[in-house]
């Protein structure tokens, strides 16, 4: 009896050894991020049923393009998200306005519409006033306490209209905000693509394209009173390299060609300090080439002002004209990236414009898509 | 030649035969209750199963043949950001046997040791340099652990003892073929076959232990480096078409071309740095023991579990070329790693036992240990992201031992708990360039590992 007991702790040691389960390997659970990629297209269990991954809204007619996302209410845990985009249409292009509750499934999307023919994206602004010309272009959409401004581009510059019903009706400001500084001599197009952020010390923050450059200007209230920084651009195409001098399979810059469509990310990070991120579109050549290939870049600065650093390697790149990047952060890591890209997979010899999507961190998307929205 | 001469050049040979560098799920964690209670500060001052990892030489003090088995389970709560990383638990049997006897007249043991983790023998993960990891926690402790040793007893004041250290490593091959659709690519048709081998690589370890007195005994280990290999080759030979998948492979009716990929990966996988320890162990009185280890780690020599690849890809244009809104793949950029920043580390460890309650026919031990590893990682402000934090390890432990117990059983019966608080204090990493894609991160937590060990002597 005495021996037995002398070995009882040793079965109770191998009991408890064997009996234990064994676990999934893990260790890189909520990693930190900057939230601005790099991303990876959505795959087909990522988007709507019947939607072709990455592409998440498109109408062959109104070729969607030039997203702009902000979150679909204060809480951003979730991936609800109020979609502008410039939608071609038979008067001009306009600004259409959509929603997607899990980030993917579009109201008003094609696929939506195969079951809900009425299901079609309203019109949020048209050309109106006379500085704009017949189209608009480049929505850049921003939530100010209970309103929402939608600044965009037209022929005589950059404009503002503004909403109090939570972005689905705008008046449109009788003058432009910002229009072509032709003194400047790297202006040689009117500004367009504009991206407005409100800064931690209240005041706001513009990014512009302009000619083959980006551009910046700031004022107190984001309304009135824009004046730019600095008569040269804050960001600019990389310097050519010559392809013989690089080594075996290394790319010359993705963006030596042209920069477009920023995009502001500002944010306050861990240690206190201001981070301004910006995502845009680098070209491979200028503007008027022949072709050149585009993808989506990223560079930053700390404060509120200074040289932008760039990522030398873009942070989505797919080589199907990928341009216009929007972004959407939520739960506290997560980020879906949307672009304007070439589609083809309708008509591969007629390839029309429509929105991706891609997401960061690289684990991919939890959860499936939800249902399409019953109304904008 | 006196001892103590003895001991210096025996110390000055180990040092001078260290030339490259290791840790293992022992070192931050222990092996065996009584040692880990004792912050690990025994090199001079053990001699059951645990001396395969610790010293050798230790086993030739061994008096009889012992059998020990144990667990422990370390958890990990590390966070950056003020987010748990989920850094799994380190767990898994411990155990050994110690066989004594004589040559010639001098005492002599063989001794086993091993740890053997519950969830998975060994754990291979590569990841790109700026992936933000804990460097020392998150992988490289996931291993089986299997020590074979033997020393010898010249002379009673000196021990001396060696062998072998075994893990494995990984070499894979993965070939995918079949049809790839262009613009139905879920609809593709690939097949793919895996072949992996898990083969053996040893390290030596070799020790020595003179006792410079009744009281005072002093210890010189050395450990081998280590590491595993991770080789993966991965070859693509597909048909690329539109509707390919529904044809026949290969060659389908669909075909537009052939795409040939060929996929090299190099990982150096769970680098173990080599380590030299010089150890003293102090009889203060009949009950108390006070022990203090250095452990020299050379970190410096450490190869980062970042993957080399090499790529050859081999697209020839269809005939009359790409159909419109087609783009050819373009092989992957080649990855410029960035050399880690990581600098040699003396690791002190101190130890003290106390026999508490010593009765004829039981005895009882409090422990009580304290480990410092300044983190040996350079910081993290460039592109990698290597994370690590200086470590403050508590541990504390209680023993109870029965002399023979039974005629069945002439030697011991000894029963050990430990328990050991790993301390990193959170500091924030911040980035030099703005446009980093991970940013500044605060990053700390700590660990607690817990454990029991029996032994058995006949």
């Amino acid at each position: 009896m005495r021996r037995s007991l002398f070995f009882l702790p040793f079965a109770l040691l191998g009991t408890i050894a064997c009996g234990t389960l064994a676990s999934p390997g893990s260790g890189d659970l909520d990693l930190p991020t900057a939230d601005v990629g790099p991303f990876s297209p959505l795959t087909q269990a990522e988007v709507a049923a019947g939607d072709i991954p990455p592409f998440v809204f498109l109408g062959q007619s109104a070729q969607y393009r030039e997203p702009s996302a902000i979150a679909a209410s204060a809480d951003t845990s979730g991936p609800g998200v109020i979609l502008y985009a410039v939608a071609t249409t038979s008067s001009g292009n306009v600004i259409v306005c959509t929603r997607a509750d899990d980030g993917v499934s579009f109201y008003g999307d094609t696929v939506d519409q195969q079951n809900h023919p009425g299901d079609r994206p309203p019109v949020v602004l048209r050309a109106s006033q006379p500085w704009e010309g017949a189209d608009l272009s480049g929505p850049s959409a921003l939530r100010v306490g209970s309103e929402v401004r939608l600044y965009y581009a037209a022929a005589g510059g950059i404009g503002l209209a503004r909403s109090t019903d939570g972005g689905l009706t705008f008046q449109a400001q009788p003058q432009p905000v910002l229009a072509q500084d032709r003194s400047a001599g790297w202006e040689f197009t009117p500004p367009r693509a504009p991206t407005v952020a409100q800064l931690p010390d209240g005041t706001f923050d513009m990014l512009y394209a302009a000619g083959d450059a980006i551009g910046e200007a700031v004022s107190p209230d984001g309304v009135t009173g824009w004046q730019r920084v600095a008569p040269d651009p804050v960001l600019v195409a990389s310097d050519y390299v010559d392809p013989s001098t690089l080594p075996t399979g290394v790319p010359p810059p993705f963006d030596e060609g042209a920069v477009d469509d920023p995009l502001l990310v500002p944010s306050v990070d861990v240690a206190g300090r201001l981070v301004v991120r910006v995502l845009y579109t680098g070209y491979s050549a200028p503007i008027g080439a022949a072709s050149r290939v585009s993808a989506i870049g990223v560079a930053a600065r700390y404060g509120t002002s200074g040289a932008f650093t760039k990522q030398s390697s873009p942070v989505y790149s797919v080589q199907s004209g990928e341009a216009a990047p929007a972004l959407l952060q939520f739960g506290g890591g997560q980020a879906l990236l949307y672009v304007q890209q070439l589609n083809s997979t309708l008509d591969m010899a007629h390839p029309f414009l429509a929105i991706a999507a891609a997401y960061a961190p690289p684990a991919g998307m939890s959860g499936a898509p939800g249902a399409f929205p019953t109304s904008p | 030649m006196p001892r103590h001469l003895l001991a210096l050049g025996i110390g000055s040979a180990v040092a001078l035969a260290a030339s490259t560098a290791g840790a293992n799920p022992l070192d931050p964690f222990g092996f065996g209750s009584r040692e880990a209670g004792m912050g690990s500060a025994v090199s001079a001052d053990v001699s059951d199963f645990s001396a395969c990892y610790y010293n050798p030489a230790g086993l030739a003090k061994a008096h009889g043949f012992e059998l020990s088995i144990g667990y422990f389970r370390a958890d990990h709560f590390l966070y950056m950001n003020g987010k748990n990383n989920g850094v799994d638990p380190v767990k898994g049997m411990v155990g050994g046997a110690v066989v004594p006897g004589k040559i010639f007249d001098f005492p002599f043991a063989i001794g086993v040791g091993f740890h053997v983790p519950d969830d998975r023998l060994t754990r291979v993960r590569a990841l790109s340099q700026d992936q933000p990891r804990w460097e020392m926690y998150d992988n490289r402790n996931q291993r089986l652990w299997f020590g074979v040793d033997a020393a010898i007893s010249p002379v009673p004041w000196l021990q001396l003892g060696g062998g072998v250290t075994f893990m494995a490593a990984t070499i894979a091959g993965l070939d995918i073929s079949g049809d790839v659709d262009l613009f139905k690519p879920y609809d593709s048709s690939l097949r793919h076959q895996v072949n992996a081998d898990l083969t053996l690589v040893a390290y030596p370890d070799f020790g020595a232990r003179i006792e410079l007195s009744d009281a005072i005994a002093l210890a010189v280990v050395y450990r081998g480096q280590f590491k595993l290999d991770l080789n993966v080759n991965a070859n693509v030979n597909a048909g690329v078409g539109v509707g390919a998948a529904s044809s026949s492979i290969p060659g389908a009716s669909g075909d537009l071309t052939r795409l040939r990929l060929a996929l090299a990966t190099e990982t150096v996988d769970s680098f173990l740095p080599q380590q030299v320890v010089v150890g003293w162990s102090w009889k203060l009185s009949d009950d108390l023991k006070a022990n203090v280890d250095l452990t020299w780690v050379n970190w410096s020599a450490y190869i980062p579990p970042v993957t080399v690849i090499n790529t050859t890809l081999d697209v020839p244009p269809p005939k009359g070329g790409w159909p419109a809104g087609i783009k050819p793949p373009t092989p992957p950029v080649p990855i410029s790693i960035v050399p880690i920043q990581i600098e040699d580390r003396l690791v002190p460890h101190l130890g003290a036992e106390w026999r508490a309650i010593a009765r004829p026919s039981w005895q009882g031990f409090l422990r009580g240990g304290y480990e410092y590893d300044k983190s040996p990682i350079g910081p993290q402000t460039g592109q990698t992201n290597y994370v690590d934090r200086d470590r403050h390890a508590f541990s504390a432990g209680v023993g109870v031992r029965f002399p023979h117990p039974a005629t069945a059983l002439p030697g011991d019966l000894r029963f050990d708990v430990h328990g050991q608080l790993s301390v990193l204090p959170t500091s924030t990493t911040l980035k030099q360039d703005p446009s980093d894609l991970v940013g500044d991160y605060t990053a700390g937590g700590h660990i607690w590992n817990v454990g029991a060990t029996a032994t058995v002597g006949f």
